[in-house]
Parts: C-alpha cells; sequence; structure tokens
C-alpha cells in the first residue's frame, strides 16, 4: 500500500468478489480481505459495508487512515455504519461518533503529529456483548492522558485556552475504555456495551 | 478553507449566523473561527444550528470564539435549532452556560414586518 494511502478492510468471511470496484483478496489463513483506498470512499459503499455485515457475519472492521484531518470523516462515517448494523440507539450512535471522531483526532494530532505518512488504525470488533472500537497511531507514545472533567471557564476564555474537552467527553460517553502507550505508538480502545452496562 | 460556513442574516439589533456546514469539526473550525468577529455580531447574536449534524471538540472550540469575541463586544449570545444531543455535549462541557438556547419564536419580536 502506498504511504499515506489508507484502507479499509473487512473481515473474515469467505472469499469472493462482491464488487467490480473493491478488491477482495485472502491476507492470511482463512482469512477474507475487502481492501478499498480511504479517498475513494462514498456513501454508498458504507452501504456495502452494512450488507457485507448482514451476508457474512462479520465480526471486525478495520479502516486505516493517513494522518490528514479530513479522513476522521471517513472513520466518522465507518461508526455511523457500524453503530447502525449492531443495532445501537441513534443517541448511542452519536455518542459512538463523537467518542470515535475525538480518539481519532488525538492520534492525528498528538499521536501521528499529522505525519502524513504515519496510519491510524481504527478496528471495530463486535462481540455478543459489546462493541469495541481500537484507535491505534504509530507516534512515539505518551505520557499519562487526562480524562478529568474539562467544562468550559472563565479565566480559559481569557487566556485563549479553549481545547483539551476531547479525552473527557470519550471517557463520558463510552462504557468504558483504556489507554496503553509506548515508543511505537499510542491505543486507546474504546467499549460500548450493547445492553445496559450494570 | 474558502467553502462558505456561514450564512449572517441581521434585522434590528439581531444578527442570526446560520452555520451552514453539517460538520462543525477540525476541518471546518478555522472558517468558521474566521466569521467569529464583532463586526459580524449585533448586541444579540443567535448561532443557529438546524443544519449541524456534528460537533466535536475542534469545533466547540471554534465556537468559544463567537463566545470570547461576543463579550468582548458586550453583546449577548445564543444558539438556535441545537439537536437534544448537541445540547447533551454543551451542557457536559458547560458551553451552554455562555451560550443559552433560545427558540426561533422568541426572535419575532425582534423581526421588521415586512
Amino acid at each position: 500500500m502506498p504511504a499515506g494511502e489508507g484502507q479499509l478492510l473487512l473481515w473474515p468471511g469467505p472469499s469472493e468478489t462482491l464488487s467490480n470496484e473493491i478488491s477482495c483478496r485472502a491476507p492470511e489463513g482463512d482469512g477474507f480481505a475487502l481492501a478499498l483506498p480511504a479517498r475513494k470512499l462514498a456513501s454508498e459503499q458504507y452501504g456495502l459495508l452494512t450488507q457485507f455485515y448482514e451476508d457474512y457475519g462479520m465480526q471486525r472492521v478495520l479502516v486505516n487512515i493517513p494522518s490528514n484531518p479530513i479522513f476522521e470523516r471517513v472513520v466518522r462515517a465507518s461508526a455511523d455504519e457500524v453503530g447502525q448494523a449492531v443495532g445501537l440507539s441513534p443517541e448511542r450512535i452519536e455518542d459512538l461518533k463523537l467518542a470515535v471522531s475525538e480518539a481519532v483526532n488525538n492520534a492525528i494530532e498528538h499521536g501521528n503529529q499529522r505525519h502524513d505518512a504515519k496510519l491510524v488504525e481504527v478496528t471495530f470488533t463486535l462481540d455478543t456483548e459489546k462493541l469495541e472500537v481500537c484507535v491505534r497511531d504509530e507516534g512515539e507514545g505518551t505520557g499519562t492522558i487526562d480524562f478529568s472533567r474539562r467544562i468550559v471557564e472563565e479565566h480559559n476564555l481569557e487566556s485563549g485556552m479553549h481545547r483539551g474537552f476531547g479525552m473527557y467527553l470519550i471517557r463520558a460517553l463510552v462504557d468504558d475504555c483504556e489507554v496503553s502507550s509506548s515508543h511505537q505508538g499510542t491505543t486507546l480502545i474504546l467499549r460500548l456495551y450493547r445492553k445496559e452496562h450494570p | 478553507m474558502s467553502d462558505l460556513v456561514i450564512q449572517r442574516e441581521e434585522f434590528g439589533d439581531v444578527a442570526v449566523l446560520h452555520i451552514v456546514t453539517n460538520s462543525v469539526d477540525a476541518i471546518s473550525a478555522a472558517a468558521i473561527e474566521a466569521s467569529a468577529t464583532a463586526t459580524a455580531m449585533r448586541p444579540i447574536t443567535v448561532l443557529d444550528f438546524a443544519n449541524v449534524a456534528f460537533i466535536n471538540s475542534a469545533g466547540i472550540s471554534a465556537l468559544l470564539k463567537f463566545v470570547v469575541s461576543s463579550r468582548k463586544a458586550g453583546y449577548k449570545l445564543f444558539a438556535m435549532n441545537v439537536s437534544p444531543h448537541h445540547q447533551k455535549i454543551f451542557k457536559m462541557v458547560e458551553m451552554s452556560r455562555f451560550m443559552p438556547t433560545i427558540e426561533e419564536r422568541d426572535l419575532a419580536t425582534y423581526r421588521q414586518p415586512v
């Protein structure tokens, strides 16, 4: 795959061609991958994603994007489709989209420092009890991540400090999340349970 | 970004700034911030979110520029047509303290009869 070009992969499932526009290949073992350049994604192709899910009982969706904020919208659209496919309520889908958006923007901005050649890998994994979203960057790692509550405050307005709500929103909108970081990058895992979480 | 993101409507002491992009995010933030000038505002300024389907923290940061500009000018800033989800997010970050929500009908008395 050329540097800077994202890819969307779906697996596992039977090996066959679904569309002339989307290449299919068997990457390893019994797996099956459906690949297309992220920059060519169009709304009708998200419909295909949903169809693929229904037809083949797919358990996982992988989206790789270059570290350009415009591609955050591709991941967000994928989150929308996956959320609908797994039957989340409209409000939960909006929560999912916002949490994923924040995680991806964080990976682009702070993880990969907007280096186009560095990818952000987002994996949506569904099992019987939850939807798990893993957002991984190729940055040099980070120290502690602050998930504490951030609100608009008078003194921040005066000083022009208008950022920093993202991690708080993630923590507040998903059922649970965890982060791990090393010199190979940072991984943020978000989980939304399909039923009310105890 | 040269795309139009705000359409301005003015009547009397009121400016309604209709946000025409459906995504208030890192991509549209710069253009939104550039629109947040005191000259674009009036003593009562209303941001109209009717077309907005998505707002993230980068978008909230951009919207805060309207809060700052309106406070500096001594103007009142309101939000209109905010979806229930976005009202929830605004409350979470306490944006709604600085930009309370109003209804379209609240503007009726300010509109001039044709």
